[in-house]
């Protein structure tokens, strides 16, 4: 049974599908929709390769290709993953009070003081 | 032949599960929600149709093809490694984000003036200069 056209019509498919998919990277709400298109894209295009490779009875050539390609998109995703989760987190310009002394005690503060003070002291002697 | 019927069967559920992540993807109302469309079927449909590959490439057995088909099969492990890694740290991101998800007074969303849904649509708040 000659199997070309099927692999032909499954490839065009997935295409078709994947345009599908672009509609969310273009009109997604926030960055992470977009990425998680992008994510589902790439995890086709291993399969849309693959297809190619068997369409032009050259899988061994396009094997390489493929499993190259699926590393890079695993290590793309994974680091626009990461820059996003930590640009949401908030880097603290100016530290906060509540920061400082939760668990030190008033102590601290009165022991504090009389060294800075007596610092002060020193330089201004000489 | 009774090959060739496996690979084609294999190749329309794979196709079957990814228009259902598609549809998922496209249809959701959260991230979230599309995050479990596209975390589970997307790994599902992308195995069973290298999986069919597999069987396309072994019908004619040799030494060749025995050497493409442990690559694909290396390909197929992978994918089934790194695919819900790269949706786990997708989704970690998007709840670091603060997306807002979805609740049931939120599905009226062309109702303008209603309060309490503004006020359920406000409960995740996006960061202003991270808004895609």
């Amino acid at each position: 049974m000659n199997l070309e056209p099927f692999f032909i019509a499954m490839a065009v498919a997935i295409l078709f599908l994947m345009l599908c998919n672009l509609y969310r990277v273009v009109a997604g709400p926030t960055v992470i929709d977009r990425m998680l298109g992008m994510n589902v894209i790439g995890t086709k295009t291993t399969v849309l390769i693959v297809l190619i490779g068997v369409i032009d009875g050259r899988v061994d050539l396009f094997i390489d290709i493929t499993l190259a390609y699926a590393l890079l998109n695993f290590i793309t995703n994974l680091a626009a993953a990461r820059f996003y989760q930590r640009l949401a987190q908030p880097v603290p310009h100016e530290p906060r009070e509540s920061l400082v002394a939760p668990s030190a005690g008033p102590e601290v503060e009165e022991t504090d003081a009389p060294e800075a003070a007596a610092d002060t002291g020193r330089k201004e002697t000489p | 032949m009774i090959l060739d019927i496996l690979v084609i069967i294999a190749m329309l559920s794979g196709l079957l599960f990814f228009v259902a992540t598609t549809v998922g993807i496209i249809r959701f109302p959260d991230f979230y929600s599309r995050v479990h469309a596209a975390g589970k079927g997307d790994t599902l449909s992308t195995t069973v149709f290298l999986g069919g590959t597999i069987i396309y490439l072994l019908r004619d057995f040799s030494g060749d093809t025995l050497l493409t088909a442990g690559k694909l099969l290396l390909i197929v492990f992978y994918i089934f490694i790194a695919s819900p890694t790269a949706t786990h740290a997708i989704i970690d991101a998007g709840y670091e984000f603060r997306v807002p998800y979805w609740t049931r007074s939120s599905t009226h969303k062309g109702t303008e003036g209603d309060e309490a849904n503004e006020e359920t649509m406000d409960n995740g708040f996006y960061p202003e200069d991270l808004k895609g």
